[in-house]
């Protein structure tokens, strides 16, 4: 009963290499969160190196679903699968981007405003993290419930988002001098906002996978 | 079956002499309600 062997394969294929580069996010995720906390430059600088393996597996993500389309045409189910990999490969990416961005903090901001900020922007990382993992168990079994679950997350993530961003301003107008390093971390605070708004993107993409309808979580 | 697809604005898949699903032919290929017509336009059986 069950046919096209190869095209199963090749679907399998894309699952493996796109979650091999969820899990090298997630890792880089992790490692930048603990650079900053730990103001370990190496940890941060292997960050920052890692980041075009990133996106080569984008690309070869990207080429194999390119493949897969023009040798197989698929259809329904099987071609949103396609679509959705494309669509997540380029979430993760961006995702990967915001990981380097914080390893590049070390640079930007000094340890003394850092350790004002970090609670928060730990929290928001780590809420970020989670929903990076989450949401690729979430796409193995294309669980449309767990991705609505997850997606809800961000909703902590934007809370903390503008509870960070009041405190850099006002840190700002009291010390103008710290205008420099606090812009640097008014970005910081909004990429670990948009790392939630990747995630929520994913989310979206595996509702639609499994669905066909596109939802907006 | 991309011949089917690229010439029709409408398709019905008939399985047995019975209609199993009919309607618009983006419904169909990119959205089928019914499982036998996935399976059939995804080239899992027939």
């Amino acid at each position: 009963m069950e046919q096209r062997i190869h095209y199963r394969e090749q679907i399998r294929g894309i699952h493996q290499e796109l979650l091999r580069m969820g899990v090298l996010v997630e890792e880089n995720l992790n490692k930048a969160l603990r650079a900053v906390k730990t103001q370990n430059r190496e940890l941060a600088s292997s960050v920052i190196d890692s980041d075009p393996r990133i996106d080569a597996m984008q690309l070869e993500i990207e080429e194999r679903c390119t493949v897969a389309i023009a040798t197989e045409q698929p259809v329904a189910t099987d071609l949103r699968e396609i679509m959705v990999a494309i669509k997540i490969a380029s979430d993760l990416e961006r995702i990967g981007d915001h990981a380097r961005h914080l390893a590049r903090a070390l640079d930007r901001v000094s340890p003394e405003l850092m350790s004002e900020s970090f609670p928060v922007i730990e929290s928001m990382a780590e809420i970020g993290i989670a929903m990076v993992h989450d949401s690729l168990d979430a796409y193995v079994d294309l669980d449309a419930d767990r991705a609505r679950e997850v997606a809800l997350r961000d909703q902590q993530i934007n809370v903390l988002h503008r509870d960070l961003y009041d405190r850099i301003i006002s840190a700002m107008k009291k010390a103008p001098e710290r205008v420099e390093e606090g812009t640097s971390l008014v970005f910081i605070n909004r990429f670990l906002e948009r790392l939630g708004d990747h995630v929520t993107n994913i989310c979206e993409w595996i509702v639609y996978a499994r669905t066909g309808e596109h939802p907006e979580l | 079956m991309q011949q089917a697809g690229r010439v029709s604005d409408q398709t019905a898949f008939f399985l047995n002499g019975v209609v199993v699903e009919a309607g618009s032919t983006k419904e169909i290929f990119f959205n089928p309600r019914e499982e036998r017509t996935e399976a059939h336009i995804s080239g899992r059986f027939g």
